[in-house]
C-alpha cells in the first residue's frame, strides 16, 4: 500500500504537494478567522496568494506585486468614477489596465525584476485578485476599511506562507497522514464559540466593568 | 496576575461572533426567516400582512428594461433609493427636495442630503449598479426600489448630524432583550451605522432612557458634532418601540431578530428593516453582556405581546436612575425640585421649576424681599430710569437704601415676547439635592409668577432633567 502511494505522489509530486497542502493552509485561514478575528477577503483569496507565493517568485516579492495591484486598483477606481462607466465593464476596464501596466512594465523592467523567476500563473492570480479588491473598495464604508481588509488577508497568507515553509515538500509526501491531524484542528476551530482575539480587546471595558455590579 | 486571571474568567461571559452564529443564528434563524432579513422587499410585504408600520414604497425596478418604463414624473420632492439586498446602508441615495428651476419633464433634478444635485439620469446609472449587484449580500441578484423618506421627529433635533437616528432592539423567544439608539454624526456622513462612526447609545428597556453612549468604541456623553447631552434622554414612543418590534420578530420567524425601528414625524415609529446576524457592539453601548440576557429568557415561554414587554422590563430594566448617576455622575431630578436658597445664613427652601430654555436662574420679587437682597423692585426700576446712563458706582449710596449691596450684581436685560425687561441681579448660594453652589440670580419682578424660583440651565450643569420624575 505504502509504496503503491509512493509511486503515485513520485508521478507528479507538486500536484500531490498542493493537493495536501490545502487542508494545512485551510486550517490556518479558519483559525484566523474564528480564534484571532482576522478580517479577510473570505477563504478562497488567502489560499490563491499563498499558492501564488510558492508557484512563484515567493513571499517577498509577491507581497509586493500584491501592495502594487491594490494601490493601482484604488488609483485606477478613483480615477474612473468620473467616466460614468457601469459597474461591471468598469472592473473589467481596470483590471485590463493593471494588466497592461505589468506588461509595460515587464518590457522595459525586465532586467530589474528576475524575470525568470515570476510565473505566469501567479500574475494571473494577483491581476485577477485585483477584482476582489475593487469589489470590496466599492461595497465597504470607507477607504480605510478596505484597505485593513486587504492588509489582514496579505498577513494571513504571509503567515500561512510561513507555516507551509515549514512543512517542505519531501516531508508532506513522506508522511501524508499530517493532513489528517490539520483537518481534526479544522473541525475543533469550526466548533469554537469563544470570544475572538479581536472581541476580546474590543469588549474589554465591558468585561473590567464585569465584577464592579 | 490576579487580574488578567479575571478578564479571562470574564470574558466568556460576553457574546462574540462565534457563539452567536453557532448557538443562536444558526439554530433558531432557519433558512427561509433568514432570508426575510437580507431581502428588504419581501420582510416590507411580511410587516404590512402583520399591520406593522412600514416605510411607503414608492416603486420597484427589478430590471434594466423597467428603468426605461418607470414613470418617473410619480416620485415626489423627497424620497430614498435603496438597494433591495444591500446591507449595512451602502449604495443609498436619500433625497431631500426637488430643484424646481432645473427640473423638467423627463430629466428631473432633486438635491441630495448634502445639497448636492442629483439628476434623473444619475439615479438610472445607479439603479444600474444595483442591479449589477454592486451593493448585495454576497453579490447575488439585487432590485432597486423607491421608499418615502422618513422626516426627524423634533425630540431628535439635537441628538443627530443630518440623518436621522434609529432605535435597534434585540428580540429573542419573542422577548426584548436589550435596545440601543444610533445616532449619525459627521463621520458616518449622517447615516445611523455604526461601524462607520455613528454613535450607539445604550437604553435601559426598562424605561427608555439612555444610559452611555459609544463613539468609535469610546464612552461618550456628550454629541461630538451637536455638543448636545446623548445621556439620560427618553425615547419616545417607547413602549410602542417594544411592541413593534416584538411583533416584527414574531412575524419574521427568526428567533433572535436585531429590529431597527426609526422615529417618524408624520408616522412615529417605523421598521426599517429587520436583522438575522444582529451586530455585537451593542454590549458596550449597554455595558451588559447579551449572551447571560439570551439566557435568562430562552426558556419562557410566550403569553401575550403585553406579557413579553413586562417581563423585559422587570429583568432588564434597570434601577436607572442611579444608573446614571453612576455613569454620569449627575443627579437626576425632575420638572419640580425643592431648592435651598442662602443669603446671609439665612436659609429657606422653595418649590423651583425646572426650565431649560432660561439661561439663568430667576427669583420673584417677594422672595427677594424676604432675603432682604431688594426691598421693592418698583423702587428699583424708577432708581434705574432716572440713573441709567450712570455707573453703578458713583450713585451706590442711594442704591444701598433699596438693596443688598454687598450681594448687587449689576443689571440683566433679557429679550423676551413683550421686549426688554430689566432685572437686578444678586449673588445667593443654592442647593439642590446634594450639590451646593454659589450662582448669580435674576430677580424677577411680577408677582404673579406661578413658582417663587425658575432654575435656568446656567445651574443645571451637574444635573440630568427627567420630565417624568416627580419630586
Amino acid at each position: 500500500m505504502e509504496s503503491f502511494i509512493q509511486t503515485a505522489f513520485v508521478s507528479n509530486p507538486t500536484l500531490f504537494y498542493y493537493l495536501l497542502l490545502i487542508p494545512v493552509i485551510s486550517s490556518i485561514i479558519a483559525m484566523g478567522r474564528n480564534v484571532v478575528g482576522v478580517k479577510s477577503y473570505g477563504f478562497q483569496t488567502p489560499m490563491l496568494i499563498v499558492f501564488a507565493f510558492l508557484n512563484g517568485s515567493g513571499g517577498i516579492e509577491g507581497s509586493l506585486f500584491l501592495i502594487f495591484v491594490y494601490l493601482i486598483s484604488f488609483f485606477l477606481k478613483t480615477y474612473t468614477k468620473s467616466f460614468n462607466l457601469h459597474y461591471l465593464p468598469r472592473i473589467a476596464v481596470i483590471v485590463s489596465l493593471i494588466s497592461v501596466i505589468f506588461l509595460i512594465y515587464f518590457m522595459f523592467f525586465f532586467k530589474l525584476v528576475n524575470i525568470s523567476s515570476i510565473s505566469p500563473i501567479e500574475m494571473v492570480i494577483y491581476i485577477s485578485i485585483s477584482e476582489i479588491f475593487i469589489t470590496s473598495m466599492f461595497k465597504s464604508t470607507g477607504n480605510k476599511v478596505a484597505f485593513l481588509m486587504f492588509f489582514n488577508t496579505l498577513i494571513l497568507s504571509i503567515l500561512a506562507y510561513i507555516v507551509v515553509l515549514f512543512i517542505p515538500q519531501w516531508f508532506l509526501l513522506r508522511y501524508p497522514e499530517i493532513d489528517i491531524l490539520f483537518i481534526f484542528i479544522t473541525i475543533a476551530f469550526s466548533r469554537w464559540k469563544h470570544l475572538r482575539f479581536n472581541e476580546m480587546i474590543r469588549f474589554r471595558s465591558v468585561i473590567n466593568d464585569m465584577d464592579k455590579e | 496576575m490576579n487580574e488578567i486571571l479575571k478578564f479571562f474568567v470574564n470574558q466568556d461571559r460576553m457574546l462574540g461572533r462565534n457563539e452567536r452564529n453557532l448557538m443562536y443564528t444558526l439554530k433558531y434563524n432557519l433558512k427561509d426567516s433568514r432570508a426575510i432579513a437580507d431581502n428588504k422587499l419581501f420582510a416590507k410585504r411580511i410587516f404590512k400582512k402583520n399591520k406593522l408600520p412600514i416605510a411607503k414604497t414608492l416603486g420597484v425596478i427589478r430590471k434594466k428594461e423597467d428603468i426605461e418604463s418607470f414613470d418617473w414624473s410619480k416620485l415626489p420632492e423627497s424620497f430614498v433609493l435603496k438597494p433591495n439586498k444591500g446591507y449595512a446602508g451602502g449604495g443609498i441615495i436619500v433625497v431631500y427636495g426637488e430643484d424646481k428651476l432645473h427640473s423638467k419633464e423627463g430629466n428631473r433634478v432633486w438635491v441630495k442630503q448634502n445639497g448636492v444635485k442629483i439628476y434623473q439620469s444619475d439615479l438610472e446609472k445607479h439603479i444600474i449598479d444595483i442591479l449589477d449587484n454592486k451593493y448585495s449580500l454576497g453579490g447575488t441578484k439585487d432590485k432597486a426600489f423607491f421608499e418615502e423618506r422618513l422626516k426627524l421627529l423634533k425630540e431628535f433635533k439635537l441628538l443627530t448630524y443630518k440623518g436621522i437616528p434609529d432605535v435597534r432592539v434585540i428580540v429573542f423567544n419573542k422577548i426584548p432583550v436589550m435596545a440601543m439608539m444610533r445616532l449619525p454624526t459627521v463621520a458616518s456622513s449622517g447615516k445611523a451605522n455604526i461601524t462607520i462612526g455613528a454613535i450607539g447609545v445604550g437604553i435601559d428597556i426598562g424605561s427608555g432612557v439612555t444610559t452611555g453612549g459609544v463613539y468609535f468604541n469610546k464612552p461618550i456623553e456628550i454629541h461630538p458634532d451637536t455638543k448636545s447631552k446623548i445621556v439620560g434622554f427618553r425615547v419616545p414612543y417607547w413602549d410602542q418601540i417594544l411592541e413593534i418590534s416584538t411583533k416584527a420578530q414574531i412575524a419574521s420567524g427568526l428567533g433572535l431578530a436585531g429590529v431597527d425601528i426609526a422615529l417618524c414625524r408624520d408616522h412615529g415609529p417605523t421598521i426599517l428593516e429587520i436583522n438575522a446576524r444582529p451586530g455585537l457592539g451593542i454590549q458596550i453601548a449597554n455595558n451588559d453582556s447579551l449572551k447571560e440576557r439570551l439566557e435568562r429568557v430562552r426558556k419562557l415561554k410566550f403569553k401575550s405581546i403585553k406579557h413579553s414587554i413586562k417581563l423585559a422590563k422587570d429583568l432588564f430594566g434597570g434601577e436607572i436612575e442611579e444608573e446614571i448617576e453612576e455613569i454620569t455622575g449627575k443627579t437626576v431630578i425632575g420638572r419640580y425640585v425643592n431648592m435651598n436658597v442662602e443669603v446671609r445664613k439665612k436659609n429657606l427652601t422653595v418649590l423651583a421649576k425646572v426650565d431649560t430654555g432660561a439661561d439663568s436662574t430667576s427669583i420673584d420679587s417677594s422672595l427677594a424681599r424676604e432675603f432682604g437682597l431688594l426691598n421693592s423692585f418698583d423702587e428699583f426700576m424708577e432708581y434705574y430710569k432716572t440713573q441709567k446712563h450712570e455707573s453703578k458706582n458713583i450713585e451706590s449710596y442711594h442704591l444701598e437704601s433699596i438693596l443688598d449691596f454687598a450681594n448687587y450684581r449689576g443689571i440683566a436685560r433679557v429679550n423676551n415676547g413683550n421686549g426688554t425687561s430689566i432685572r437686578p441681579r444678586f449673588e445667593v448660594t443654592i442647593k439642590i439635592g446634594n450639590v451646593k453652589k454659589k450662582t448669580i440670580v435674576n430677580v424677577i419682578g411680577r408677582e404673579e409668577l406661578k413658582f417663587q424660583c425658575i432654575i435656568g440651565e446656567r445651574d443645571l450643569n451637574d444635573f440630568l432633567v427627567d420630565v417624568e420624575k416627580k419630586i
